[in-house]
């Protein structure tokens, strides 16, 4: 089963490495298995990635992530927020200038992603719907494009 | 100057390591302004003739400068020693900072820890910029702003000229702030704070301070504030914040005991004023909306002398060489607005601002300042801005200005 799924990764990374919205048909929000939560509305996610919540309900910390500042993923998942990706970034700058949040962690592609989000307790990220997770990682939501 | 020089050895120093342990999460990075400015204008004053008494003649000094400046450079560290505890270290060099030959300034500007106890309460502690209004605490981020001249309180520039010192608190050292949720997309924040007065006498000792040594007890002077605010953030109808802030807190009005001298001598029997209470109240809004984006502030400022006080400020303004600061109107007032709207990476600001320093007699009728900005942001850290800046008004009977600044920038982050 575990070669199995090192082999679908590879393969994932051999065709959808560098993510294209062509072929994808939504965007899957997920999470960590740790997280305490089952799904998120595109609110949620406004305020999350907004960095206005910073911590879960039983106040451990929501550790970010996304794509490379490049990434078509990037624009395509924060326009479904109702904002520019600019937009974000000048929210976070604000934030990190005043010592209270971060922008999310990097990551550079989708294979990258969802290793991260397995292995970090309290991680939420978004993946292309193409690439197939397994149950290392919970989805609180689907986006579709 | 050894001083200053060893402050800069051990950020040097700071940086380098900082930058070595950034594995441990340690986070060094920052901002810097540079600027160019053009200043054409004049300013008018109205004197007594010292050769007939009964009438007045106007002293006009006309202006025209330019020049390059380094406005500001910070350097920023930050790290999460766990899950709820952080630390922030802000090293500010401004205006040219170059200690070898005394230009500019360097400060320690904010050095503080933040304790998260939850949701409703966190605990900061150490030496901060104070929650008031919405630009208090980003007010050296000079690259975030859609102009090169912040609102005159907060501009280091003209911060002399606008007394920005007494229209917003300076330092804060203990806060307790959180939040409080509602639904899905709204908060209700609040901020309170303790700090020293402006004339912070236990670590200042300049010009009029030095009436009094480092040490000295500052019970008079102890700043006390905050803020309550509201946040909403729509997918449909955009960002708002609104808040309201307020202070309270006691100015040191302090003259040279060379001064009390020379008016007793006239036969005036004058004595020094010093702590006088004062309250600051203001709001603040934003609002943004796709790529429409307005921003407001307003500040009203009012002094509480005694009547012995009051009898003091009298005479001191009717000697015969009078004190302006020493008015007695115990009022000021500031607001401004700014709207922006972007295209894609570049912005279009229009500024307004309106100053009326009544406590001050250079200051009793309100002066007006307008500015336009045309910027664009290159991929969120590197911004360049032109702006044109008028200032004309008639402060008041006495004296008149009238300038335009013209002055190109460029800041980056890092």
């Amino acid at each position: 089963m575990k070669i199995l799924f090192a082999l679908s990764l590879l393969l994932s990374v051999f065709l959808f490495g560098n993510f294209s919205t062509a072929q994808a048909q939504s965007i899957k929000v997920i999470a960590n298995n740790s997280v305490d939560i089952s799904e998120v509305s595109l609110q949620d996610l406004l305020f999350i990635y907004g960095l206005k919540n910073k911590r879960f309900t039983d106040g451990s910390r929501i550790v970010l992530f996304q794509f490379n500042e490049n990434s078509e993923m990037n624009d395509v998942f924060y326009r479904k927020l109702g904002r520019d990706f600019k937009v974000f970034k000048n929210v976070w700058t604000n934030l990190q200038f005043k010592g209270e949040g971060f922008p999310p962690s990097q990551v550079q592609n989708q294979v990258e992603m969802l290793r991260k989000v397995k292995d970090t307790p309290g991680a939420i990220g978004f993946i292309s719907s193409s690439i197939n997770i397994g149950s290392d990682v919970k989805v609180l939501a689907e986006l579709p494009l | 100057m050894l001083k200053k020089y060893s402050c800069i050895q051990l950020l040097f120093v700071l940086v380098a390591s900082a930058l070595h342990a950034q594995n441990n999460e340690l986070r060094v990075y920052g901002f810097s302004q540079t600027q160019f400015d053009y200043w054409k204008g004049n300013t008018t004053v109205t004197v007594p003739n010292p050769q007939n008494s009964t009438s007045t003649i106007d002293l006009k000094n006309n202006i025209e400068r330019n020049g390059f400046m380094m406005v500001q450079t910070n350097i920023l560290f930050s790290k999460n020693l766990d899950d709820n505890t952080s630390i922030f270290v802000n090293a500010e060099y401004t205006r040219n900072a170059d200690a070898e030959r005394n230009f500019g300034s360097v400060n320690l500007r904010e050095a503080w820890v933040n304790f998260y106890v939850n949701e409703l309460l966190s605990v900061k502690a150490g030496t901060m910029l104070p929650r008031f209004n919405r630009l208090s605490e980003i007010r050296n981020r000079v690259p975030l702003f859609n102009y090169n001249y912040r609102p005159v309180v907060y501009e280091e520039a003209v911060r002399n000229l606008a007394d920005g010192q007494t229209f917003v608190p300076d330092f804060a050292n203990f806060m307790v702030h959180g939040k409080h949720s509602v639904g899905l997309s709204s908060e209700f924040v609040y901020a309170a704070y303790v700090g020293n007065s402006d004339l912070n006498f236990l670590s200042r000792v300049n010009s009029q301070e030095n009436l009094v040594t480092s040490g000295v007890d500052t019970t008079n002077y102890i700043l006390v504030g905050g803020r309550v605010g509201f946040n909403t953030s729509s997918i449909k109808f955009g960002d708002l914040s609104v808040g309201f802030s307020g202070t309270y807190d006691n100015k040191a009005k302090y003259i040279s005991s060379s001064d009390i001298a020379t008016i007793n001598a006239i036969g005036v029997q004058v004595e020094n004023i010093g702590a006088v209470p004062r309250i600051r109240l203001g709001y603040d809004f934003f609002y943004q909306l796709n790529s429409w984006q307005i921003e407001s502030e307003g500040i009203y400022l009012k002094f509480n002398p005694s009547d012995k006080q009051k009898t003091q400020f009298d005479i001191l303004q009717n000697v015969p060489f009078p004190f302006t600061e020493f008015t007695n109107n115990y009022t000021g007032s500031y607001w401004y607005s700014a709207l922006t709207k972007s295209f894609n990476n570049a912005f279009l600001t229009a500024k307004l601002e309106r100053l009326h320093a009544d406590y001050n007699n250079l200051n009793s009728n309100p002066v007006w300042l307008h500015s336009y900005t045309i910027g664009y942001r290159f991929d969120n850290s590197v911004v360049t801005r032109f702006e044109t800046f008028f200032n004309k008004g008639r402060a008041s009977d006495a004296f008149r200005i009238d300038n335009v600044f013209y002055s190109f920038s460029i800041g980056f982050t890092f």
